[in-house]
């Protein structure tokens, strides 16, 4: 009998990491107290060294916490062990990394059906869900190209189709947009998007990309391994700032100027 | 409240794929694969290397002192059987020393031998280096020992100790296992007074075997009898039971052959001896009536001139030796240049073996040169194993297929290596005893070998890849993000 799916999906109470770097101990995270709804963009926002992927770790079921507990879809994450934990990652949570990490020598095809394989998945039908998925992101023509062959957007576009091979209710995203241009960037969030409203899977970004704080639903921010605030979208206002040029720099110059010049 | 994980259909990832993974991999780093297969293949190369020379050589070394074996046992035999005067002389030789005089080792031989002292003392020098002091009262019997195709008899054997070849059959007769000293001379040897004791009572043992063969031969030589019943090849070994030797089937066929060879030999000789004494008795007479009148003067030097001539012919007459005798002895000639080539490529054979070491050593260092290269490609591939682990590939799956992929590199470095090493040792085995040496190679040995260089190789690449798998194992799934 299928358990009624709760409303939270990630649940952290007194969430600490410490961890020993030489001889001191580093307290990555303070105690922290989560509650993560099904069906949310969640943006984690942070600078470096405020324990964000360290959360992030913790959520995702890669890292015990040191004290605390992390509970995904109402499991304690440190109650499992190793292969539980690994059935936890295959079947529950996709992960898309700022690298990619495809394996290299895995077609496109065999890189999105190793999920599904690892779940018991047979070889035929992860085969055919597999073209599936890769048609979703818009990849159906190369599904026999290898990593190598395709470009950054291309590659991120299979990880994303890989992490959701096993149709999992969370999808961690390690900055995904953070080795890509700009507009292969705004197609990777807009594919993230649509993933959320049409298949209601729950995206937990850690990210410094502001159009992907546009696209959220819930923002936190942590600093120095305890929550600084969280904030739904609605309630913030993202101005996007810049650099004005000024003086002899503010009108730009044409080819037809410098000649008109010399 | 905390709901329990059902864990339903977590299955490994079917085999196909499992090979696939670990072919890839290989073929990705196929530098760092082509190395640590490298190392793999000249380890196991060496190793069978060194036990496929080791038992090519034993095999040639065996045949050529079995073939002398037979020799020097027929020889000895009739040695010892044949001259019954040398027994008895030992026998008073050693009564004739006073008990006062029996003092060193030196006085003792020359009193056994009957030598001058410096012959004497040279004897003991060359007994005690090629059997390093321990077996030299073996050595003893060489005094009887009558050598029939060239070595003669003991006097001229001080000179030809000088002379390797027959050195290296001397040796040979010295560890004749058919007369053996019993235990208790061997161990009285330190101690000279008693030894001679022990000794002469040996000797007395010897005496009165040889005093019931000389009965049941009557006076005839030993090879003789046998060539004369040698139909009967049970009365031969019955013969030889009755004075305490027991010879397999094969020896007696061969003592058999050998004394009837030897009878024709003999035979032609006396026929030659024969011919030539009635030449000589012919000659004068026939002088004497050609030339009737002729002075007697050069009658007389021809007469002397023919005496002087004849005891020369006579004493060494031309032995025509039979085919199948020349056979016989160039077999024997082969076998022992086969053991001179041995001693001469292979000095160090009779030493302790090293072989163990060598091997060991071997081991060692490819496991270390393995394992370092197999803990580089698992560290260079962490964020590869730690995305699996993401995607929910177990600890035990990542250690399998590392475990996997140094197996695949052992077998194949296994077999070239085994390969190698048989070959690499059959050509210097051929090169350094020449074709004669590889006829006893025996294929199915090199076969053993080179399964066994396989299975080592196999077994060195799964030992020094278990740590590196283990580390892959433990690899924390988090390595996979970025490094902040």
């Amino acid at each position: 009998m299928p358990r009624r799916l709760s409303d939270t999906i990630v649940r952290t109470t007194g969430l600490r990491r410490e961890y020993k770097r030489g001889s001191e101990t580093v307290h990555a995270l303070q105690g922290i107290d989560l509650q993560l709804k099904r069906g949310q963009i969640v943006a984690l926002m942070g600078p470096s060294g405020s324990g964000k992927s360290t959360l992030f770790n913790a959520i995702g079921a890669l890292d015990t916490p040191t004290a605390g507990k992390v509970f995904i879809d109402e499991v304690d994450v440190a109650q499992l062990s190793a292969d539980e934990l690994a059935y936890l990652r295959c079947k529950k949570i996709g992960y898309i990394f700022q690298t990619y990490n495809l394996v290299t020598v895995q077609t496109c095809l065999e890189n999105v059906m190793t999920p599904m394989l690892f779940a018991g998945t047979q070889q035929d039908v992860a085969r055919k869900r597999a073209m599936e998925l890769l048609e979703m992101v818009g990849l159906g023509e190369r599904w026999r190209h290898r990593p190598k062959e395709m470009s950054g957007g291309q590659q991120q576009r299979t990880a994303i189709a890989r992490a959701l091979a096993n149709s999992p209710s969370l999808l961690l995203c390690d900055e995904p947009t953070a080795n890509l241009d700009l507009h292969t960037g705004q197609e990777i969030n807009n594919i993230l998007v649509k993933l959320n409203q049409e298949h209601g899977v729950t995206v937990i970004c850690a990210t410094h990309d502001h159009r992907m704080l546009n696209l959220s639903h819930q923002i936190i921010w942590i600093r120095d391994g305890k929550i600084e605030s969280i904030a739904d979208r609605q309630d913030i206002q993202i101005q996007e700032g810049g650099i004005e040029l000024t003086g002899a720099a503010a009108t730009p110059k044409t080819a037809a100027d410098t000649e008109a010049q010399a | 409240m905390t709901a329990k994980l059902h864990i339903q259909n977590q299955a490994r990832l079917p085999l196909s794929q499992q090979a696939e993974l670990v072919i890839d991999g290989m073929r990705y780093r196929f530098f760092r694969t082509l190395l640590t297969w490298t190392v793999v293949t000249l380890a196991v190369a060496f190793v069978c290397y060194v036990l496929a020379e080791q038992k090519l050589v034993d095999a040639a070394d065996r045949q050529a002192a079995s073939r002398l074996d037979h020799f020097t046992v027929i020889q000895r035999m009739a040695a010892w059987i044949d001259q019954p005067t040398d027994a008895r002389t030992m026998q008073r030789r050693v009564a004739q020393i006073p008990p006062a005089e029996r003092s060193t080792e030196l006085d003792v031989l020359q009193g056994l031998l009957g030598l001058d002292a410096a012959a004497t003392r040279d004897f003991h020098t060359q007994a005690s280096i090629w059997t390093r002091g321990e077996n030299w009262f073996d050595a003893l019997s060489l005094a009887n020992r009558r050598v029939i195709f060239g070595v003669t008899q003991w006097p001229h054997a001080v000179e030809k100790l000088s002379d390797a070849a027959a050195l290296a059959q001397i040796k040979e007769a010295a560890s004749d296992a058919v007369i053996r000293l019993p235990e208790d001379v061997v161990a009285a040897a330190p101690t000279y007074p008693a030894y001679v004791q022990t000794l002469a009572g040996h000797v007395r043992q010897i005496e009165a075997r040889r005093q019931t063969a000389a009965a049941q031969l009557r006076g005839t030589p030993f090879l003789e009898w046998v060539a004369a019943n040698g139909q009967d090849e049970s009365k031969v070994r019955a013969f030889l039971e009755s004075l305490g030797i027991t010879l397999p089937p094969q020896d007696t066929k061969h003592l058999i052959e050998h004394a009837q060879l030897y009878q024709q030999v003999l035979a032609h000789s006396h026929l030659e001896a024969a011919r030539l004494a009635a030449q000589q008795a012919a000659t004068p007479r026939a002088t004497r009536k050609q030339t009737g009148t002729a002075s007697s003067a050069t009658l007389e030097k021809q007469t002397a001139a023919a005496v002087e001539l004849t005891p020369v012919v006579t004493t060494q007459p031309a032995i025509e030796i039979p085919p199948q005798a020349v056979t016989i002895y160039q077999q024997q000639t082969a076998a022992d240049a086969m053991r001179l080539k041995i001693i001469e490529s292979y000095p160090g054979r009779d030493l302790p073996n090293r072989t163990p070491w060598l091997v060991g050593t071997a081991f060692l260092v490819c496991l270390a040169g393995v394992s370092n290269a197999m803990l580089v490609s698992v560290l260079e591939r962490f964020r590869e194993i730690a995305t699996m682990k993401c995607l929910g590939a177990m600890d035990g799956f990542i250690g399998t297929i590392f475990l996997a992929e140094a197996s695949v590199i052992g077998l194949i470095g296994g077999l070239a290596g085994g390969l190698l090493g048989v070959v690499a040792a059959i050509a210097r085995v051929g090169w350094a005893l020449g074709r004669d040496g590889l006829t006893t190679m025996d294929l199915s040995v090199m076969g053993y070998i080179l399964l066994a260089g396989i299975a080592c190789g196999w077994l060195l690449a799964v030992l020094s890849s278990i740590y590196p798998a283990i580390a892959a194992a433990r690899m924390p799934p988090m390595a996979a993000m970025r490094v902040d």
